[in-house]
């Protein structure tokens, strides 16, 4: 009859395989908001407009050009319309982002936790990918799922109607759209993430960079013109979009400048998390 | 006494640097850092500024290290950091928690980007939790722990992966009297009975003391000192300290006229005795005018009149 | 300043006729809530000069007790007397009063010279006197260098140490500091713990508190256990070691013939308890450490047992603190 030691033991692994550092980091910060109520909540709220276009969709092909009508873009099966939902879930992606991203870095900084991260087999594009994904999961939680969901239901409620187009090219353009300005957009955050410390001022940060950048660009445009809408950091991305999903374009200017102005921002946003994110701290 | 580094034996449990260099943009911070280290307790001391910190950063690899100056359990951290620091526990000073999360979350997420299996880390996270002493807070947010519970959470999320060597940068720091002794008692337990390695860079002399078996003595970048933490004998004369209550000056007397010198030093009484005569003498002495003793026990340099010596001198 | 002048300094009140002798500060069932909350609980003590250990865990109310003491704030309940004076009346005292405080605010904005000035000016000192004395006690605190350095970039170390200056500098006969050592690197703990000694024997009455027990034991032998806001013990440590009954004191033996000296030990009475150790040291437990203490050297010469060392184990401070608090 043994008597184990009751104190220190050394570990003896399962052998189970472990998770890569950044898929870990990924994996809990995407399930720890989930196990809050009024943040489930609000994803359901998101997938609202979704349900909205579904059953407009299912009445249009029933009844005809009338509901069409009153639908405007909320009932168009091709690819702009398709965009033009993308482009209206935006506030969701704004609230969303501003609860699950904004303490992603902020909160790591408070403490002292990026000394106890990079103690750890941990690189710092391990770091960054984790929390970036993170941001773009819930990014694509109320975009690209329901476009995608809403393109195959779209096109067996038509039988077939809009063919290929909507089996295949407007979630291929979804996907690509989604996937790129969400990296760009969970990097920028990130990089907001990591100038502060305190959470509070990430989020105001964060909305003042989605709206209020639209409101000073539109007052700044009645007196400058129409270039000046470039200060608009929301706008960029849809007028970009633009181009893929052959919609009318935002803004009065070439897409391609917004697409410059994007990838510019986004590169300093790295820059600007590898100067910012260290394993330890210097202190004065 | 020193510790001879020893080129040809560097195991690989060992830590060995050798003639490491670092200087920030225009200050050097170490210079000429020479010595290897086997799992032990090791007490590493220095005033402000010594190089302290910047020492544990080169050994946790996260300084831009020429390769071969540093080697941690047989890999060089200048090449190949990311595999050693899965066998590296380190617990910082300030901070080191993360927010938002309970004490076993904390721990096993840790554990888990140390390269554990899920599973593996969570029941292990409750085990060292266990270990170091924290009941039912485990569940609760660690933002609103005590200082005593930081400091034990922080030691917890060190030992989750089952390091080979732990790196503590003053673990007693902001702890009462009780939570310091605790904290001791696990560090020595860790080094003497559970084979772990654990360098202690510490202010307080006294808990270098208690814990560790070796020290290394930092000023000004360079290493004064690499020591074993043992009492030094002297060669023709035995000193004794003694601690006691009685007729002080009758005792004193006695001792003079049996041949040996006698001082005062703060609460102790200093006595030198012709080596081979040893305590017989001192208690003769206090048989014959009714001094009692409490302590009477050989005078080991302390590590505090050491350190001042190697610092200062 | 002489004795004389400050006795003339500082207006002369009633001393209370029932004040202790001999002692500077005296608490009389003092208490002091917030709130609900309340931090010390009927507590009394008395302090004389030379240096004194104030000990406890965190949040035992330390810190409520030193501004009890300093006049800081006012006891809910009870009294405090210094020089058998009650501070409140006599304004006069505060001046024989130096604070270290255990918090880190500081006036980052000045330098450590500005500083020490303006607290001397606060104190009432005259006005040619305030540049030689604070440069008097930087240089004394090994500040003189960064005496014109603003606050703000001072390390903790010597933030630590301004904070002492500016308690010393009027040059008090009653200082209080309040974790005075925390953050010190070692070579500025020696410094500190020799100027506090140093004080002490020269007769100023400094209270001082402080996590690190083995420190405390090099400054003095004279403490003040707090815990739970109450006063558990004061006095020396020693004999509040004796004065722990249900703990038999441990004593260990470091013999040549260790089974002999432990069978001989076993049959004396005053000793309930014998065993060897892994270290091969005999260790006797005794209810009356004191009487066994006194016959030891006899026994031992009589029979002719070898002893090479004695070593009490349970009187350290830490020991002390561990049996008062309790686990």
């Amino acid at each position: 009859m043994p008597v184990y030691e009751r104190g220190y033991r050394h570990w003896e692994p399962s052998g189970r395989a472990p998770a890569a550092p950044w898929w870990v980091i990924a994996r809990r910060g995407i399930l720890s908001p989930l196990k809050r109520r009024p943040f489930l909540l609000l994803l359901l709220l998101a997938w609202v407009p979704a349900v909205v276009k579904g059953t407009i969709l299912y009445f249009s092909v029933q009844s005809g050009d009338l509901l069409k009508l009153l639908g405007g873009t909320w009932a168009d099966v091709d690819a702009a319309g398709f965009f033009a939902f993308i482009e209206r879930q935006d506030s969701f992606v704004m609230i969303l982002l501003a609860i699950v991203g904004s303490p992603l870095i902020a909160r790591d900084r408070a403490e002292n936790g990026h000394a106890l991260y990079f103690a750890r087999p941990l690189t710092l594009f391990d770091y960054v990918a984790g929390k970036g994904l993170i941001a773009l999961f819930y990014i694509l939680v109320v975009t690209l799922a329901p476009v995608l969901l809403l393109a195959i239901y779209g096109y067996l409620v038509t039988s077939g109607a809009t063919g290929f187009d909507m089996l295949l090219l407007t979630p291929l353009r979804a996907t690509v759209f989604c996937l790129l300005t969400g990296a760009s957009l969970s990097l920028v955050l990130l990089a907001l993430s990591a100038a502060g410390r305190r959470t509070v001022f990430v989020v105001l940060g964060w909305l003042l960079l989605f709206s209020g950048t639209q409101i000073i660009a539109r007052i700044l445009s009645l007196f400058g013109g129409p270039w000046m809408r470039v200060f608009d950091f929301r706008a960029q991305y849809f007028h970009a979009g633009s181009v893929l999903f052959g919609a009318s374009p935002r803004l009065d200017y070439p897409p391609l400048i917004s697409w410059l102005l994007i990838l510019g921002w986004t590169i300093g946003a790295w820059v600007f998390l590898r100067r910012r994110i260290r394993p330890v701290e210097v202190v004065s | 006494m020193g510790v001879q580094p020893d080129d040809v034996n560097t195991g690989c449990s060992a830590i060995s640097v050798q003639s490491l260099n670092f200087a920030y943009v225009s200050a050097p911070v170490l210079t000429d850092v020479t010595f290897t280290l086997h799992p032990a307790a090791v007490g590493l001391l220095g005033p402000n500024g010594s190089g302290k910190t910047t020492l544990l950063r080169a050994l946790l690899g996260h300084l831009p290290l020429p390769p071969a100056a540093v080697s941690v359990l047989g890999h060089d951290m200048a090449l190949a950091g990311r595999v050693a620091r899965s066998r590296l526990g380190w617990m910082p000073e300030r901070g080191g928690l993360l927010p938002g999360m309970s004490g076993v979350a904390m721990v096993s997420y840790l554990g888990e980007l140390a390269g554990m299996p899920a599973r593996d880390a969570l029941q292990r996270a409750h085990e060292v939790i266990d270990y170091v002493g924290l009941a039912e807070e485990r569940y609760r947010p660690v933002q609103d722990y005590s200082q005593g519970m930081r400091q034990r959470i922080k030691l917890a999320q060190a030992l989750v992966h089952d390091p080979a060597w732990l790196f503590l940068d003053e673990p007693t720091s902001g702890l009462d009297p009780k939570g310091r002794a605790a904290m001791l008692g696990l560090v020595r337990d860790l080094a003497t009975q559970k084979g772990l390695g654990v360098i202690i860079s510490t202010h307080l002399l006294a808990d270098a003391q208690a814990v560790c078996s070796e020290i290394l003595v930092l000023r000004e970048g360079r290493l004064l000192a690499h020591e074993r933490v043992a009492p030094a004998r002297e060669g023709a004369q035995e000193r004794f300290e003694i601690e006691g209550f009685g007729d002080e000056t009758a005792f004193a007397e006695r001792l003079r006229a049996a041949g040996a010198t006698v001082a005062r030093d703060g609460r102790f009484t200093v006595v030198s005795v012709p080596a081979g005569r040893g305590a017989a003498v001192i208690l003769e002495a206090g048989a014959a005018c009714g001094y009692a003793m409490r302590r009477m026990r050989r005078r080991a340099v302390t590590l505090s009149e050491h350190f001042l010596e190697l610092v200062e001198g | 300043m002489t004795e004389d002048a400050r006795a003339a300094e500082v207006s002369i009140g009633a001393a209370d006729p029932d004040a202790a002798p001999g002692a500077v500060l005296e608490a009389r069932r003092v208490s002091k809530w917030f709130g609900e909350v309340i931090a010390v609980n009927g507590s009394s003590l008395t302090v004389g000069p030379g240096v004194t250990g104030l000990l406890g865990l965190n949040g035992a109310g330390k810190t409520t007790l030193f501004k009890l003491l300093a006049g800081l704030i006012e006891p809910s309940q009870g009294e405090v007397l210094v020089y058998g004076r009650r501070l409140r009346r006599e304004v006069g005292l505060f001046r024989r009063i130096g604070f270290c405080p255990e918090s880190e605010a500081m006036p980052d904005w000045l330098t450590g010279r500005e500083f020490i000035a303006l607290m001397l000016r606060l104190m009432g000192t005259p006005a040619p006197q305030i540049g030689p004395r604070a440069d008097a006690i930087l240089a004394r605190l090994h500040l003189a260098d960064a005496a014109h350095r603003r606050i703000g970039g001072y390390s903790k170390g010597m933030r630590q140490k301004v904070k002492m200056a500016q308690a010393l500098a009027h040059d008090p006969d009653i200082v209080f500091l309040d974790e005075p050592l925390n953050g010190m690197d070692p070579v500025s703990r020696h410094e500190i713990i020799a100027l506090v000694s140093e004080l002490g024997r020269a007769g100023k009455t400094i209270l001082v508190s402080s996590h690190i027990l083995p420190e405390i034991e090099t400054m003095t032998r004279n403490i003040v256990l707090i815990h739970h806001g109450k006063v558990l013990a004061e006095g020396d440590i020693t004999e509040i070691r004796d004065l722990i009954r249900d703990r038999p004191t441990i004593v260990a033996f470091t013999s040549s013939d260790p089974r002999r000296l432990a069978a001989f030990l076993a049959g004396q009475e005053l000793v309930v308890g014998v065993e060897l150790d892994d270290r091969g040291r005999v260790v006797a437990r005794t209810d009356h450490a004191v009487g066994f203490y006194r016959a030891l050297p006899a026994w031992l010469l009589a029979e002719g047992l070898p002893v090479e060392e004695i070593e009490t184990l349970d009187d350290s401070l830490q020991a002390v603190f561990d049996y008062l608090v309790g686990d």
